[in-house]
């Protein structure tokens, strides 16, 4: 007989806390008063699992708040035994989809480690995230139960207040009592992550910056950017493009000297682009800060392009941050191949003269528009103060409305699009040099064979074949 | 987290109460990073962060983000110190959040924990 066997889930220790802990969020939204039951019946399956897992998790402290966690759940259930409520029936697909994630997680980490073997420093503190954020799963947890109760209880008051009958299986008392016992659950909860969440979250253990992701963040923001823009283009998209091509000229900067630092590039090469780069960073940053005042906090992207965006950001991001400021030369060396890195950012920099086009093409559109309080006032700020002109009538200002960008705003729009479009044709010239230089083999490139014969040029001079006109 | 209050609208008072110390807290970086280049990343991720946020208000009240006054203690804050208000925001209530903002409110938690020294 052939069986079929169960996918295997491949995801980590940190992944399933993860999961579990969004999951317990993502319960908090729909607080249906006709599923508190099904949460009560699941809940237990969630504080068990989630026993087990911290019992598994190496801790010199041996912090007592999940054992009581533990016990209160299990007198809960006891309690639930005897009364017969909730009684039986289906349980809840989140609570249930928690508890699955961490009996996972449990599993993982008892196959790996024995609960008492000592840690080095570095897995304490990975042992410290681990148990934070495995802790906030159950208080978030805990509480999407009790305010699902709430609203039962809210439900059945009614019921009683009009004098109807509580439906059979439905008890006033127990769910009060569930939700008072709960609530305890949660206290102690609240209590252990007071001090902790979420800044014990910091020693988690994170993998090494994979080399290609910059590469493919990359190629994805130039394609993403073109397409949005083909589309009527709005300010908030055209600033956050102007924030990560500032981003990037930045990081090329950076890495560059990082590189050269390292000896990976020669530094009178990033020395010479230096400047080119500072303007180009110049530019950038003068578009999105105009773009910025023309639509205040409304910062709605296109969701495709800021997630792209925020891939580009994050993959540089890992390379050269540490906390908040820049890590050391050294430091982002050991992350990722530097002057390959320089090179994938050179590589983007050539594109930046196609996306500068298109840029100034957009800032053009007739379908711009931007909000018409702000651009009266920039209207009025860029061409002087002192000419009476009207740039936006009284109707659109009084309601705000959007309106295309008044005459002197698109002039110094299109202006600031035509300096970015120099900075990024000098900037891309300049940065020639930003390769790895070629090292040389000291014993020349041996090649063997056929392929080496027909490639290898005669030593003499050939006869002049037939139609040969020499 | 003991309250438990189902006014609609209160959803969006700390909804956009957190945009709008998001977005205080993106415009102050980039400000910042004209003498310190390595805050320019943390506002571009801040920025983000406030576009996903924004996403989640209907857009018929969308307009609420730019009425939010902050109170006069945000004005001497540092961006860091503004998205760490923007957390606390978020645990005043939190059944008190549009659907969707958990990824908002995590990502703003792996941000934070990214920046502590």
């Amino acid at each position: 007989m052939i069986g079929h066997a169960l996918p295997i889930d491949g995801r980590s220790v940190g992944e399933l806390l993860l999961d579990a802990d969004l999951t317990a969020r993502a319960s908090l939204w729909d607080p249906n008063p006709a599923g508190a039951k099904a949460r009560v019946r699941s809940w237990g399956e969630v504080a068990e699992a989630a026993a087990e897992l911290w019992a598994s998790i190496p801790d010199e402290t041996a912090d007592p708040s999940m054992r009581r966690v533990e016990q209160l759940a299990r007198g809960l259930h006891r309690t639930h035994l005897r009364a017969g409520w909730p009684g039986t029936g289906p349980g809840d697909p989140d609570l249930e989809a928690i508890a699955t994630s961490l009996a996972r997680a449990a599993e993982l980490v008892q196959a790996r480690r024995h609960p008492t073997a000592p840690l080095s420093h570095g897995g304490q503190l990975d042992a410290d995230g681990a148990r934070t954020r495995l802790m906030h799963a159950v208080y978030v947890a805990s509480h999407s139960v009790g305010v699902a109760l709430y609203n039962h209880l809210a439900d059945l008051q009614r019921r009683l207040d009009a004098r109807q009958v509580i439906p059979a299986g439905d008890s006033l008392q127990h769910a009060r009592d569930t939700m008072r016992r709960l609530d305890a659950v949660e206290r102690l909860a609240g209590t252990y992550l007071h001090s902790r969440w979420p800044s014990a979250l910091a020693g988690m253990h994170r993998d090494q910056p994979e080399q290609a992701r910059l590469a493919g963040a990359l190629a994805r923001w130039d394609m993403q950017a073109h397409r949005t823009l083909a589309a009527p283009p709005t300010s908030a998209n055209l600033e956050w493009i102007a924030r990560i091509q500032q981003e990037l000229v930045i990081t090329a900067a950076v890495i560059g000297a990082a590189a050269a630092h390292q000896g990976q590039l020669d530094p009178s090469d990033v020395q010479r682009a230096r400047p080119a780069l500072a303007n180009l960073e110049d530019a950038w940053a003068g578009l999105a800060t105009e773009l910025a005042k023309l639509h205040g906090r409304h910062r709605a992207i296109d969701p495709a392009l800021l997630l792209a965006g925020r891939e580009v950001q994050a993959a540089m991001r890992e390379i050269t941050h540490e906390h908040a400021g820049y890590a050391s030369p050294a430091a982002m060396a050991t992350r990722a191949d530097l002057a390959l890195t320089v090179g994938n950012l050179r590589d983007s920099l050539t594109a930046v003269v196609a996306l500068a086009h298109v840029t100034r093409d957009a800032l053009g559109d007739p379908y711009l528009t931007v909000s018409a309080r702000a651009a009266h006032r920039l209207a009025t700020h860029v061409a002087a103060p002192a000419t009476n002109a009207h740039w936006v009538d009284a109707g659109s200002l009084h309601r705000n409305r959007d309106i295309p960008p008044p005459h002197p705003l698109r002039s110094s729009l299109g202006e600031r699009a035509e300096q970015i479009i120099t900075a990024a044709v000098t900037a891309d010239s300049a940065a020639l040099g930003l390769y790895r230089p070629r090292t040389p083999d000291p014993q020349g490139t041996r090649s063997f064979g056929r392929a080496r014969e027909d490639r290898t040029p005669p030593t003499s001079t050939p006869t002049a074949g037939w139609g040969c006109e020499r | 987290m003991t309250g438990i209050t189902n006014r609609p609208d209160a959803v969006y008072d700390t909804w956009a109460e957190v945009i709008a110390l998001l977005s205080e807290a993106a415009d102050r970086g980039y400000r910042d990073s004209a003498t310190d280049p390595a805050m320019h990343s943390i506002a571009v991720t801040i920025h983000g962060l406030a576009a996903s946020a924004i996403a989640l208000l209907p857009p018929e009240i969308d307009h609420v983000v730019d009425e939010i006054v902050l109170a006069p203690a945000y004005a001497s804050m540092s961006p860091v110190e503004l998205i760490r208000a923007a957390e606390a925001s978020t645990r005043r209530r939190i059944n008190e959040l549009p659907a969707g903002a958990s990824e908002v409110i995590v990502a703003l938690c792996d941000l934070i924990e990214e920046l502590a020294a």
